[in-house]
């Protein structure tokens, strides 16, 4: 038999295994943005084939050995999933918001076009309509707007004092590229980093930023896809 | 020394059962242990793997395509390719890049496989650094991302030509005229000469072959990247945002960090609003070219100095062109 074959069948099944259970249970929405779902696809169905090809040629190429070198190789190959069974459903908290920038004092002419719908006002709308009185108006933000947001707590350096702040992350093509919007909550109560709230209000304007004046907070688990896009 | 004849030899079962056994217990360890669930384990961990993830079917494909050119392209295509002049290889390797739909990782093994059969280093160069900014895809989303400030065409079009001019500019400054003076040897070069009966099996070989070689150092730029992202906050380089030059530089730094897929760098280049457009640019044209996990795989691929050449010519080029490119539309 062809053990150096055999290792390698091994290695690519693996991944390729990886790959099935990630798009199978869902679980690909916490690493990957909508427009890259595909790839856990395209990977358990190529590594598979491969998989496939090389344990029907076991008995080829004579008994084949790999070396210390290439088994520590596939070794490495096999890092970040083992790291996903080590930590199984990690997330992307406060910490990482922290450290990730969403555009904090933007140009004028560098805010984009609306993005909500009449009636769903976003983390995204309610940073943008901070930066400018056009977009407000463009997706109908004014003093008194009533909102209805899911989020997790973080608590920013540049937030307004006495408050905290709901903050989603939006997701392109993986959580790499995560960028965190985030809305002050003017509450008498605060709570802790990354416990996820639902929180219905009204926005008011202050000193020209947007935040919630809350009606209703209630305590919820976080989502299955922790991801806006 | 020892060390290299050591990897070389061949691994007993008692090397696998070692590694096998390392690997159970890292993985009870983050199981049993409140270190899985502190907040810069599970940051490092998600962004670690979301990278690894989103790369390697990239890296697949390449390794797809690396595959089919050493096993179904005949010899004589090559040498027609290699009788070419340089001065038509170059530009037509990099307008090339415009049919290549994948990003930065797929195009390292193709553009291996291209030089190491005969086209010519700096026109393999050109292609593999040209392709993650032109290809069509790429483009795409380049419109998409800043179409909602109406700057679309200027920033796809700007991308496209600081891309492709940085691609021709680092392949004629870096590319030698022998593929043996530019990569690495690898143990499969040597696999030449497929029968028909058994060009099925060298495909899936070379392709296995490719995969797991490119994909290790993958996942340790991958993680460097994740390491950099999760210690380093973004904000250290808020401060220098205004001024053009600096930046440019720090939003060329923030692209070697993030390490970011090149289909998706528009979505979070445009996100940084407190920076001029031209910097903006530098960090798209930049990115694709060199980044942490870029680094690795160039490593692996190429010999000594070529991650030190490559950002000596990417800097001067990427930051005057965003200079340009500043002074031309962002006024």
């Amino acid at each position: 038999m062809n053990v150096r074959r055999l290792v390698r069948a091994s290695a690519l099944g693996l991944w390729a295994a990886f790959f099935w259970w990630l798009a199978i249970s869902g679980e690909m929405t916490r690493y990957l943005g909508p427009r890259t779902y595909w790839v856990a696809w395209f990977g358990a169905i190529v590594l598979s084939g491969a998989a496939l090809v090389h344990i029907a040629t076991l008995r080829a190429g004579g008994s084949n050995r790999p070396t210390a070198g290439e088994v520590a190789g596939l070794a490495l190959l096999l890092v970040p999933v083992l790291a996903v069974i080590a930590v199984p459903e990690p997330d992307l908290g406060a910490l990482a918001a922290g450290r990730k920038t969403s555009g904090i004092g933007s140009l004028s002419s560098s805010i984009p076009q609306p993005a909500a719908k009449p009636g769903q006002i976003g983390f995204s709308d309610i940073f943008y309509a901070s930066e400018s009185s056009e977009y407000a108006t463009a997706v109908g933000i004014v003093d008194g707007t009533p909102v209805d947001l899911t989020g997790f707590v973080t608590h920013p350096k540049r937030g307004p004092a006495g408050t905290f702040s709901l903050t989603r992350f939006y997701v392109s093509c993986c959580a790499a590229d995560a960028i965190p919007y985030s809305v002050a909550i003017d509450a008498a109560e605060d709570h802790v980093d990354d416990t996820w709230l639902r929180i219905e209000g009204v926005l008011r304007e202050r000193a020209g930023d947007f935040v919630i004046e809350p009606s209703n907070i209630k305590e919820v688990g976080s989502p299955k896809n922790p991801y806006l896009y | 020394m020892a060390g290299q004849l050591a990897l070389r030899r061949p691994a007993s079962a008692r090397h696998v059962l070692t590694l096998a056994l390392i690997a159970s217990g890292l993985v009870a360890l983050g199981r049993l242990s409140v270190a899985g669930s502190t907040p810069e384990v599970e940051t490092f961990v998600l962004i670690f793997t979301s990278i690894v993830v989103e790369a390697l079917p990239f890296v697949l494909l390449g390794a797809l395509v690396s595959a089919l050119i050493e096993v179904y392209v005949p010899d004589r295509v090559f040498h027609r390719i290699a009788a070419l002049p340089v001065g038509l290889q170059l530009p037509a390797a990099a307008f090339g890049g415009l049919a290549f739909p994948v990003c930065e990782c797929g195009s390292v093994p193709v553009a291996r496989r291209l030089i190491s059969r005969g086209m010519h280093p700096s026109a393999g160069l050109a292609f593999m650094l040209a392709s993650p900014i032109l290809n069509p895809i790429v483009l795409a989303s380049t419109v998409v991302a800043y179409s909602g400030r109406g700057l679309a065409l200027e920033m796809t079009v700007g991308r496209a030509a600081l891309g492709l001019l940085l691609a021709m500019a680092a392949g004629w400054a870096i590319g030698t005229d022998q593929a043996r003076d530019l990569l690495r040897p690898r143990p499969d070069d040597e696999l030449h000469g497929h029968d028909d009966t058994n060009k099925r099996v060298a495909f899936v070989e070379h392709l296995a072959g490719d995969f797991f070689f490119m994909g290790r150092f993958v996942v340790v730029g991958s993680a460097l990247a994740a390491l950099l992202q999760t210690a380093i906050p973004q904000s250290l380089v808020g401060g220098v945002a205004r001024t053009p030059i600096l930046g440019s530089l720090a939003l060329m730094g923030i692209a070697y960090v993030l390490s970011l897929c090149s289909e998706a760098d528009a979505f979070v280049a445009v996100s940084f609003t407190q920076f001029p457009l031209g910097s903006q640019l530098a960090f798209l044209v930049f990115g694709p070219v060199v980044d942490a996990k870029l680094s690795f795989l160039y490593g692996a691929t190429f010999r000594r100095r070529f991650v030190t050449r490559l950002v000596i010519v990417a800097i001067p080029v990427v930051l005057a062109g965003s200079l340009w490119f500043e002074a031309l539309v962002a006024r």
